[in-house]
């Protein structure tokens, strides 16, 4: 078995554990009811549960371990795709010392800038937006948890206890990435200034002659602009790799690899990111 | 239509009233013997003392009936109870009440919350069913709920065995989809990380590299382009940089190549069926003068 099926073995397991974990806790929940109560025992389902984590869990222990062995010092582990993912989402954490710099020393020329206006600085309306929804969403889930314990008694309620705090947990760590968007963020184009030395004003000219090819994404012949949870991205259209759609009910999500970025995007059609796509298949192959 | 329901916990709250009331009037009982074992026996107290001891004894029954309906009532809540369990056997409605006072027209208003609950729950779920990786969490509470139901009841219907199958089948699909993603996702931050940090090194190092090389110039009093290490790497990014670009333009040759042989391949193809077609109706001289449908037409006869 070659290393990439080793390592989609590996995020697949990864992603079964989490889920079967929740379904183990939400089982829990559900027998320790139906022993209050007097309801039909459904231990054997929590068993497979567990047994499922376990088993998904050993899975990526093993891949690991299997991958660290082969790839020596090029490995690439769980913290180091943790901390890759959260470079995505607050790239002014983990940002190179030069692109903090190189972004506090834009010219106020450069800052007159369309690319510098729409991009760099001032609010995302969308992600305030977006915020506001999983925030109303976060609310209520974290309400139906406070009531459950409180405020009602029923048959059911250590189970919604249960299933509402795993999704009250999941939908914490959402909030936090989507107020991370909040304030618009050009650190991913200042990394990329940092690595190929390219000058803002390029970028920015560049930008101006740049077309929308849909929401919040442009091209030239030889930039993407792309804007994501807040973030800003200038992706050169020689160094595009692949792009990904992946549906999962109504929502598209948009995976592009660029040598140097990774960008993913979601929409709730996926219109724009074919014609993306097409786009930078047909001027990468030219 | 009518409805018959016991507002059980206010009731229990009534009969705990009531055994309180029972013994207060116990110890009423007491104090009115006390009172009349006090008064001395007299011709004017002797009515007096007749009529505390009777009524002491009034109190006392009183008393004891008071308890004993207590306690019956209680019987009768939990015979209801159990009662009401086994007819439903789905949920019991325990009637809460904020009202200690035990109001029984919030009876019905405890039902009415019970299944307002359930619509907020089943509509927050909905909502949650929409988003990608929560869905899968709302999949696995449905499978719960749809088990949980099939095993309280006697014999699992063939609705509710297919309900269970399609929510494993809901399961399965959103498990794919975020498999898959999260795959996407791996795959393009590794590539990326792997290479803007591999940049970044290589960067340091040839910053590096060129204070080194600034310091080794200034010692030997030359400017850096004139030294040795410096005209070498300069040849060797050249020598590279030609390289690059006669690979591009064989891929360049290569690609054009390709696309004039398909090309000319089409036109081969095309050329061959038109002949073909000309052979099989008209005297040509690769059919040598016969057009070839007629051979083919004695064939057919012949197999009839």
């Amino acid at each position: 078995m070659n290393d990439e099926k080793l390592e989609d073995i590996k995020v697949v397991s990864t992603v079964s554990f989490v889920i079967m974990l929740a379904g183990t806790i939400m089982g829990v929940g559900a027998e320790a009811d139906n022993i209050r109560t007097g309801k039909v025992s459904l231990w054997w389902l929590v068993l497979i549960f567990g047994i499922l984590t376990v088993i998904s869990f050993a899975v990526v222990v093993i891949s690991s371990r299997i991958l660290k062995k082969r790839q020596g010092q090029s490995y690439f582990s769980t913290m180091m795709y943790i901390e890759a993912i959260l470079e995505m989402f607050f790239p002014s954490l983990l940002g190179s010392r030069s692109a903090k710099l190189k972004k506090i020393n834009v010219s106020d020329k450069n800052k007159k800038s369309k690319l510098w206006k729409d991009m760099c600085v001032g609010c995302d309306i969308d992600n305030i937006i977006s915020f506001i929804l999983w925030f109303v969403l976060w609310s209520v889930c974290v309400w139906m948890v406070i009531k459950y314990i409180f405020f009602v008694d029923g048959d059911d309620n250590i189970f919604n206890i249960a299933s509402f705090s795993v999704v009250s947990i999941a939908l914490t760590i959402v909030l936090i990435c989507v107020a991370s968007g909040i304030k618009k963020n050009p650190m991913p184009i200042f990394e990329y200034m940092d690595i190929s030395k390219v000058k803002f004003k390029e970028l920015a000219k560049h930008y101006d002659m740049a077309d929308k090819v849909t929401h919040k994404i442009w091209m030239d012949y030889k930039y993407v602009f792309i804007q994501s949870n807040g973030k800003a991205y200038c992706i050169p259209v020689e160094d595009y790799i692949d792009m990904t759609i992946t549906f999962s009910r109504f929502r598209f999500v948009m995976v592009l690899t660029s040598t140097y970025d990774c960008v993913v995007k979601s929409s709730f059609s996926p219109a724009g990111f074919q014609k993306l796509k097409t786009m930078l298949e047909t001027f990468h192959n030219k | 239509m009518a409805s018959f329901k016991i507002h059980t916990k206010a009731l229990k709250n009534e009969c705990e009233t009531m055994s309180e009331e029972a013994q207060t009037l116990s110890k009423y009982v007491e104090e009115i013997d006390q009172i009349a074992a006090q008064i001395s026996l007299d011709r004017s107290t002797a009515s007096v003392k007749k009529t505390l001891q009777s009524i002491s004894k009034d109190v006392r029954t009183e008393s004891a009936n008071l308890a004993l309906f207590s306690s019956k009532l209680n019987e009768v809540i939990v015979q209801y109870e159990n009662a009401e369990k086994n007819i439903t056997k789905e949920s019991i409605v325990q009637n809460t009440t904020d009202d200690k006072s035990g109001d029984e027209g919030t009876a019905g208003s405890g039902d009415e919350t019970q299944s307002e609950d359930n619509e907020t729950n089943e509509m927050i779920w909905t909502i949650l069913g929409f988003i990608p990786g929560l869905n899968c969490a709302a999949d696995i509470r449905q499978i719960w709920k749809d088990f949980q139901k099939i095993l309280d009841g006697d014999k699992p219907t063939v609705g509710e065995i297919m309900g269970i199958l399609m929510d494993f089948a809901f399961l399965a699909m959103d498990f794919i989809a975020l498999a898959s993603l999260a795959k996407n996702i791996a795959k393009g931050i590794k590539a990326a990380k792997v290479a803007s940090t591999a940049a970044k090194e290589a960067t340091k190092k040839a910053a590096k590299a060129a204070k080194t090389a600034t310091k080794a110039a200034s010692k030997t009093g030359g400017t850096v382009a004139k030294t040795k290490a410096a005209q070498k790497a300069v040849k060797t990014a050249k020598k590279a940089e030609n390289t690059a670009k006669k690979a591009e333009a064989a891929k360049e040759a290569a690609k054009a190549a390709k696309k004039e042989a398909a090309k000319n391949a089409v036109k081969e193809t095309a050329k061959k069926t038109a002949e073909n077609v000309v052979d099989k109706y008209a005297p040509t001289e690769r059919n040598h003068g016969i057009p070839n449908k007629i051979p083919e037409d004695a064939r057919d006869q012949m197999i009839g």
